[in-house]
């Protein structure tokens, strides 16, 4: 009996024998896989670009249209302008506060404090609680007459009248990030501590000993150290942001007006509300090209920051 | 197994032979009932009357009503009802509609146009005047109402005596009324959860507004007249978001808007200080264009690719009788008709208060207009959609009027052009 040592796909006379021997079987067990994969995800993605490409609605069978509603979209849709531009401030801010925030609790949580178990799972509440559901809750608590955030700021006498939450609209693009922030936070700063953990302590201890102190040691060790962790949360919760939908829609609907409009939101209003499919899905494939631009960018970083390590 | 019990082929042959022939016997014969038996599939509202009081009619007329409830959420409702309609589902014969629905359905030819048949002719002269004034405008009867809904201006006699008459005088009232500190403000019509779009409506129609474009100077003279109700002080700037039927229960508005159906609620909340004797009702402050009110309904549709039409048209005969009409009202503790003559019939006025409050039902309904251009456009689901966004942007004041209106043409046009 012989055996072979060789890896599959290795080449043999020259030429790599791809779909037969090994190969044939390697196939076949990846083929369901493949198959369900193309159906659930490529086939929707081909047929959302196509109807954005026709002007398909409830009332309209549709025709084919080319990028009349890509150019709509950009050009004169005040709506869809206005949703671009909070869509991009909503996740930078939510991204950014979510990223500083994470980090301080993660190197707080890592001190060996009293009832550190507790607090970690009280933490985490918010985290998964369902985004539906956190928009709901924290509507009550934004109510403006009669809501216990108001209740308790104007008791406090930190406030002398009823604080706008959701009815002014520069108030209620704030109270969705707050919102945001609060639900996600906590899963970042998990992220975080795993990252933490796993520091080299001969590298900050080599520091200490050099005579650097802890504020120092933070700067110039640690955060360096995490910067990969730091690109990792950035990307997923860029492309999580962007792409916010329940919460928003349980706080605010979109509103006042269109305030809180973010591009999920307004894709889902023209889509599934307006029945619009050709137009809804012109927004959806934008989104989808925002949300593929922020993983790119932060992919790349942090593809680059993992080279200069391994170097 | 003994050779007894063994089946020979002729046996078997035999034996199918006498089954099959049995069965196709039975068949036909059920087919045959089936043709002669009149079904009806109807779904409407939810809870234990609808299908008690269809049993009722079905025992009747010997039509068997198969009765089933629509979603109870409203989205979940219009997502349904669209897919039905878009899909030309033929599993339903009766549709419960409101206005809106009534709308989609109609202006897309999905529901049956009842203008030529018994039920409708029969009974039309009773019928009132703003139902004819929505079947004009929608060019056809495509439900048969059986409950008409106002959303009619509301006061506490206690703060506001005298009903204001026109816009000035609603500022003038509101800001005598209006009591910051204390939370009691003059004017808090109902915005929040969907209905800023009534809002806009009325104010575009008292303004005199061009509903067609929102143009015009007089839509500009609306947008500020809302804005204004904040910018002078009678409303709070929380109105988008509260709802105001608690406040006013609470003795906390002044003057307000709501549905019809809550003028029973008013007086029958928990702690309201509302008796029958300090809550008004009036007909709306004159504006530049008009003082009407608002109305909505609901009625029988029956879809035009149901597969039991002639039965579901010939049921509409028996629903839409004044019998049958005062039957549901009553079911449902004073429904508020549709029919002149019922409006007046003793029975229900016990029962719906709201028909004998104030200066009358027949002047509060006098002249009010059913949502339109929404209700009678194909395209309902948008322009609702742009109405209730609409009346938000407005109140929120990020925008100055001129700015809500280049929005509200440019959201217009999208709509328009089919995009």
């Amino acid at each position: 009996m012989t055996t072979s040592t060789a890896a599959p796909g290795a080449r043999e006379h020259g030429r790599p024998r791809l779909l037969t021997g090994r190969y044939a079987i390697i196939y076949l067990f990846v083929l369901p896989a493949f198959v369900l994969r193309m159906l659930y995800s490529f086939i929707p993605l081909v047929q959302t670009v196509w109807l954005s490409l026709t002007n398909r609605s409830l009332v309209n069978p549709g025709a084919f249209v080319g990028l009349q509603n890509y150019q709509f979209a950009l050009t004169r849709d005040k709506t869809l302008i206005n949703s671009l531009g909070y869509t991009i401030a909503y996740t930078a801010a939510s991204t950014i506060l979510e990223t500083v925030l994470g980090l301080g609790i993660a190197v707080l949580m890592m001190q060996r404090l009293r009832g550190r178990g507790f607090s970690n799972f009280v933490m985490l509440l918010p985290w998964v609680m369902a985004p539906l559901l956190a928009g709901v809750v924290w509507r009550v608590l934004y109510w403006e007459q009669s809501g216990l955030l108001n209740f308790m700021l104007l008791e406090a006498g930190l406030v002398d009248e009823l604080v706008r939450w959701l009815s002014d609209p520069a108030m209620a693009r704030v109270s969705v990030i707050v919102l945001t922030v609060w639900k996600n936070v906590s899963w970042v700063a998990l992220i975080f501590m795993a990252a933490l953990g796993s520091l080299s302590k001969e590298v900050l201890e080599a520091a200490a000993v050099d005579g650097a102190n802890a504020l120092q040691r933070f700067w110039y060790v640690t955060l360096p150290l995490l910067r990969p962790s730091i690109y990792l949360v950035l990307m997923l919760r860029g492309m999580a942001e962007v792409q916010t939908f329940e919460q928003i829609l349980g706080l605010t609907q979109g509103g006042p007006g269109n305030a809180t409009r973010t591009l999920a939101l307004y894709s889902y209003q023209r889509f599934f509300v307006e029945l619009r499919y050709g137009y809804g899905s012109a927004i959806n494939v934008l989104l989808l090209l925002l949300t593929v631009a922020i993983g790119g960018v932060f992919a790349w970083l942090l593809y680059r920051s993992g080279t200069r390590v391994a170097r | 197994m003994g050779s007894s019990q063994k089946l020979s082929r002729r046996d078997f042959l035999r034996t199918t032979a006498v089954a099959g022939a049995g069965l196709g016997l039975t068949a036909t014969t059920t087919f045959g009932v089936a043709q002669e038996d009149k079904v009806v599939n109807m779904v409407g509202w939810g809870g234990d009357v609808p299908p008690a009081f269809m049993a009722a009619v079905s025992e009747e007329t010997g039509i068997q009503i198969n009765y089933d409830a629509l979603p109870p959420v409203w989205n979940d409702v219009m997502a349904k009802i669209t897919l039905w309609g878009q899909t030309q589902f033929d599993g339903i014969d009766v549709l419960w509609a409101d206005d809106l629905i009534g709308g989609l359905w109609g202006m897309n030819g999905w529901a049956e146009d009842m203008t030529n048949t018994n039920a409708w002719q029969d009974n039309k002269d009773d019928v009132v005047d703003n139902v004819h004034v929505l079947n004009e405008a929608v060019g056809g009867v495509y439900r048969l109402f059986y409950f008409l809904g106002l959303e009619p201006f509301f006061y506490n006699k206690d703060l506001v005596p005298e009903p204001p008459t026109t816009w000035e005088e609603l500022f003038s009232i509101g800001e005598a009324v209006t009591d910051q500190e204390n939370g009691v403000w003059g004017w808090h019509p109902r915005t929040e959860g969907g209905h800023a779009f009534n809002t806009v409506l009325l104010a575009l129609n008292h303004a005199g507004g061009d509903l067609e474009t929102l143009a015009d100077e007089n839509s500009l003279v609306a947008f500020q007249f809302m804005q204004d109700w904040i910018k002078r002080g009678i409303s709070s700037p929380t109105i988008i978001s509260e709802n105001n039927f608690g406040l006013a229960a609470a003795g906390k508005v002044g003057m307000f808007w709501n549905y019809e159906g809550n003028y029973n609620s008013l007086l029958t909340v928990e702690d309201s200080v509302f008796t029958e004797e300090n809550l008004g009702l009036a007909r709306f402050p004159m504006g530049p264009g008009s003082d009407v009110g608002l109305v909505h309904g609901w009625g029988y549709s029956v879809p035009a690719a149901g597969q039991n039409k002639a039965t579901a048209l010939e049921l509409m005969d028996v629903l839409a009788s004044r019998e049958k009409m005062k039957d549901i009202s009553i079911r449902f503790n004073g429904l508020v008709p549709a029919m002149n003559s019922l409006i007046e019939d003793e029975e229900i006025t016990a029962l719906a208060k709201v028909l004998s409050a104030g200066p009358g039902w027949a002047e509060l309904l006098r002249g009010a207009k059913f949502r339109e251009p929404i209700v009678n456009s194909p395209q309902t689901t948008q322009l609702w959609q742009m109405f209730e966004q609409l009346g938000q942007q407005v109140l929120a004041l990020e925008l100055t009027p001129e700015e809500v209106q280049e929005w509200a043409v440019a959201e217009y046009d999208i709509i328009k052009m089919g995009i």
